[in-house]
């Protein structure tokens, strides 16, 4: 369309109204409309919808143009190093920041309505990598959201995800916009939500929660080994209570001689039990971790350190639990957000919740018990058809090295199994070949 | 509910029931509530007429908190317990009549038995420990010429509990000449089997300290333990591969030698021939020529070499004194402290079958031995 040299604001055109999604309207994004609601729907969307005479569509243009904020860090996604760019909450911003990390025409976006007006989604992927059954899928089970109220990407995943009743996350939400590139480039699928800042990725087993997009930006050896470090965090954070509470409530024999001696000295005197104790300092914890959140930034660091240091210490003094409690549920605490996804640390605080009555009552058998029944259970569970407990159970040996570690980028051949990419290698790092460098000849 | 979801429900409650139910932990108790016994004790009572027993029981100070680690004066660390009774059940329910807390016996340490009691009375003691169920069986063994109570209660000013001293000088890897530890099962493994004597080294309590004086052993009947001298005592421990940080020290013609850091393996064989037992002992010791009588040792030359091979010959020499000590004693004794029947035994199994567990049957020992000493000098390595 070319606007004309009057001084009147009109245009022309010589484009055909049948080709105007192809030429003639110079708008981002130009859909053909042949019926009154979708027509309805886009007005009231901001579109504008331009009828011709005689043609039996109308073309919706994406005019546009709403209030948004800017591209700003990601609040709960914190890295050191590497791209550093979160979503907001416009789709067609949100396409764009996708769009311009992932150039390559393989990249689709498949919009759909939730509900008659509660807003748009979209699914995003690559095609040629990821699983064409995968994305029919996630197409499947969108197109069938009921919207019963302004979409948003928890309630989406909570309708669309495998077992919507286990405690265990099946779908991450994110705002980075890296990680969901680099996880599109794995086979996987992201759904963008108009109105909510995060994206949604699936299939999502356990290991990839665990997996972030700093991880990426940084050397091998240091992303391996916090990659490590977070399983030993999970390890502290859901066993040290429970282990604390077996060991000095009904197994104190696993104790070594000389630590149980102080524990019983530091217990002497105190009116509770160890669990008792235990779950007077969670509860303590959980109130001021609620209290730091609403609370003004700059009063929320004050509020912590407060908690930490003069509420523990007065706890002490007060003789309700010994300083051994303090130590554990301390150390539980900083463990558990060693979890990269929020939502996965509130889980493992369930089952550290299980885990601590289990101990109370049956010491390491019940930890045992527990830990078994929790197996069972995530080796049963799947994420879109992707087995959850993957690498673990099944086994893939080869996905260990972008799940456990990180394994260099030269040896890093094959993308994740878990999502049956279409494509499962990664391009080839060729050989670099050094040359030897030789003084320049003046 | 559907009624599978009922039926599913129904067992996990069932199973969760069944599981509070067998686990045995209705009764248990937070550690507070238990009185922990470091040590246990046993003497002869001199006044019953019933061949009791008196036993000591340790408790640690009840009140020692991390902060409080050091402070307490020696005198209110540990206390002892004594109670007499005839065997480890009615010791502990004696015991437990006077504590207002429940006697815990898992983490026991140290197992200290006085040298007049019976060898039966003493295999009898462990053999109930072993079988109470409740106490691992990890703990220490000694022997003490004093009332055990003695040396339980020495408490040096270089340890303080949750520490005990006894723990700690038996655990010492390294530091003393010879390993002593022997576990209880290790103690109960030997009385068990056929003509096989358990042993236990001999602490004496000594100004604050305690003084290794022997190795008691402790063959089966009602007599009271040998002592072995000190000599049979080093050949019987590097017999077992368990000498870590011994010295020698003599004339190697008119030059003192003094070799340290002396550790030592055996290799033995032993087999059952015409109802005597033929061992071949293969020795091989390690250690550093350090002094030579307050002369400095020759680095390097001829004139090094010399007393390096002087101070071999007298550490083979010591070494095979020692062994051949150890077995003549065991051949006057008629016993085997060194386990070498079990080893005859294992290649008889018929033979093995036929004797009943702890009997005392016992084969006289032939040994031939191999030293193999390589001595370096200190001076080598500066």
């Amino acid at each position: 369309m070319s606007r004309d040299s009057s001084t009147r604001r009109s245009w022309t055109t010589r484009v055909p109204p049948s080709q105007w999604d192809r030429g003639g309207l110079s708008s981002g994004r130009v859909q053909g409309r042949d019926n009154w609601t979708d027509i309805e729907g886009d007005i009231l969307s901001g579109r504008t919808v331009v009828f011709a005479a005689g043609a039996p569509t109308a073309w919706s243009a994406d005019s546009a143009k709403f209030q948004q904020r800017a591209v700003e860090r990601p609040a709960t996604e914190m890295t050191v190093r590497g791209p550093d760019e979160a979503f907001n909450e416009v789709l067609a911003t949100q396409i764009a920041q996708l769009r311009r990390v992932v150039q390559t025409p393989s990249l689709q976006v498949r919009t759909v309505s939730v509900g008659p007006t509660f807003g748009k989604v979209a699914l995003v992927y690559l095609e040629g990598v990821a699983n064409p059954v995968l994305v029919q899928n996630v197409w499947d089970r969108l197109a069938r959201v009921p919207g019963r109220t302004r979409a948003a990407a928890a309630s989406i995943a909570g309708v669309i995800r495998d077992e919507p009743l286990s405690i265990f996350p099946t779908i991450r939400n994110t705002e980075r916009v890296g990680l969901v590139a680099a996880r599109l480039a794995e086979g996987k699928v992201a759904i963008l939500v108009d109105g909510d800042p995060f994206a949604l990725v699936a299939p999502s087993p356990i290991a990839d929660f665990y997996r972030t997009e700093q991880d990426y930006g940084g050397a091998w050896y240091d992303a391996s080994f916090v990659r490590l470090i977070r399983f030993v965090g999970w390890g502290v954070g859901v066993y040290l209570p429970a282990l604390y509470v077996a060991a000095t409530q009904v197994d104190p024999n696993v104790i070594p001689m000389s630590l149980l001696i102080t524990i019983s000295g530091s217990r002497a005197g105190l009116p509770s039990s160890p669990l008792a104790g235990v779950l007077v300092m969670v509860l303590v914890l959980e109130t001021l971790r609620e209290a730091a959140f609403r609370l003004p930034k700059v009063l929320g660091t004050t509020i912590g350190t407060v908690g930490a240091i003069v509420v523990g210490t007065a706890i002490v003094s007060a003789g309700l639990v010994s300083p051994q409690v303090i130590v554990v549920i301390t150390l539980t605490a900083l463990s558990f957000y060693t979890a990269p996804v929020y939502e996965l640390t509130a889980t493992w605080r369930v089952v550290n919740f299980a885990m601590l009555l289990a101990a109370a009552f049956l010491g390491i058998v019940g930890i045992v018990a527990v830990t078994m029944l929790l197996l069972v259970q995530l080796s049963a569970m799947t994420s879109f058809g992707v087995p959850y407990f993957a690498p673990w159970e099944p086994l893939r040996l080869s996905d260990w090295g972008d799940t456990i570690l990180r394994l260099p980028w030269t040896l890093l051949r094959r993308r994740l199994s878990g999502p049956l990419p279409v494509d499962p290698g990664w391009p080839p790092v060729p050989r670099m070949r050094v040359p030897r460098l030789r003084r320049a000849v003046r | 509910m559907r009624s599978g979801d009922r039926l599913r429900a129904g067992l996990a409650l069932i199973a969760v029931c069944a599981l509070l139910l067998t686990a045995g932990c209705g009764d248990a108790l937070p550690v507070e509530d238990r009185a922990l016994v470091l040590a246990l004790g046993i003497d002869p009572n001199r006044t019953s007429a019933a061949g009791d027993l008196d036993w000591t029981f340790v408790l640690p100070n009840a009140t020692v908190t991390a902060s409080s680690v050091g402070r307490q004066s020696p005198g209110t660390q540990v206390s002892g317990v004594r109670v007499t009774a005839p065997d480890l059940s009615t010791a502990m329910n004696a015991l437990q009549d006077r504590l207002a807390r429940k006697v815990y016996m898992g983490d026991l340490e140290v197992f200290a038995i006085g040298l007049a009691t019976p060898s039966d009375r003493a295999r009898a003691a462990i053999s109930d420990l072993v079988q109470f169920g409740s106490v691992p069986d990890g703990y220490s063994v000694v022997a003490t010429p004093d009332p055990a109570t003695r040396l339980l209660s020495v408490v040096t000013t270089q340890d303080a509990i949750p520490r005990y001293f006894l723990t700690l000088y038996l655990n010492c890897s390294g530091c003393h000449r010879h390993d002593w530890r022997v576990r209880g099962w290790q103690w109960w493994a030997a009385a068990q089997t056929p003509g096989v004597v358990p042993h236990a080294v001999v602490l004496r309590p000594e100004a604050g300290s305690a003084v290794v004086a022997g190795e008691a052993v402790y063959p089966a009947g009602p007599g009271p333990a040998l002592v072995m001298p000190p000599d049979a005592q080093d050949g019987l421990f590097l017999t077992m591969s368990r000498t870590t940080a011994a010295v020698v020290s003599g004339l190697a013609g008119r030059r003192r030698l003094s070799v340290s850091r002396l550790t030592g393996r055996a290799r033995t064989t032993a087999r059952l021939v015409g109802g005597r037992l033929e061992v071949s002992v293969r020795l091989h010791v390690r250690g550093v020529l350090t002094s030579q009588g307050g002369v400095a040792i020759p680095s390097g030359g001829a004139a090094q070499a010399a007393l390096v091979h002087a101070a071999q010959v007298l550490v083979a020499q010591h070494m095979l004194d020692d062994v051949g000590a150890a077995f003549r004693w065991a051949n006057r004794e008629h016993c085997d402290p060194f386990g070498l029947t079990t080893q005859a035994l294992l290649a008889r199994p018929r033979l093995a079958y036929a004797l009943a567990p702890g009997s005392s049957v016992w084969f006289p020992i032939d040994v031939r031995m191999t030293v193999r000493a390589d001595v370096v000098s200190a001076s080598s390595f500066t």
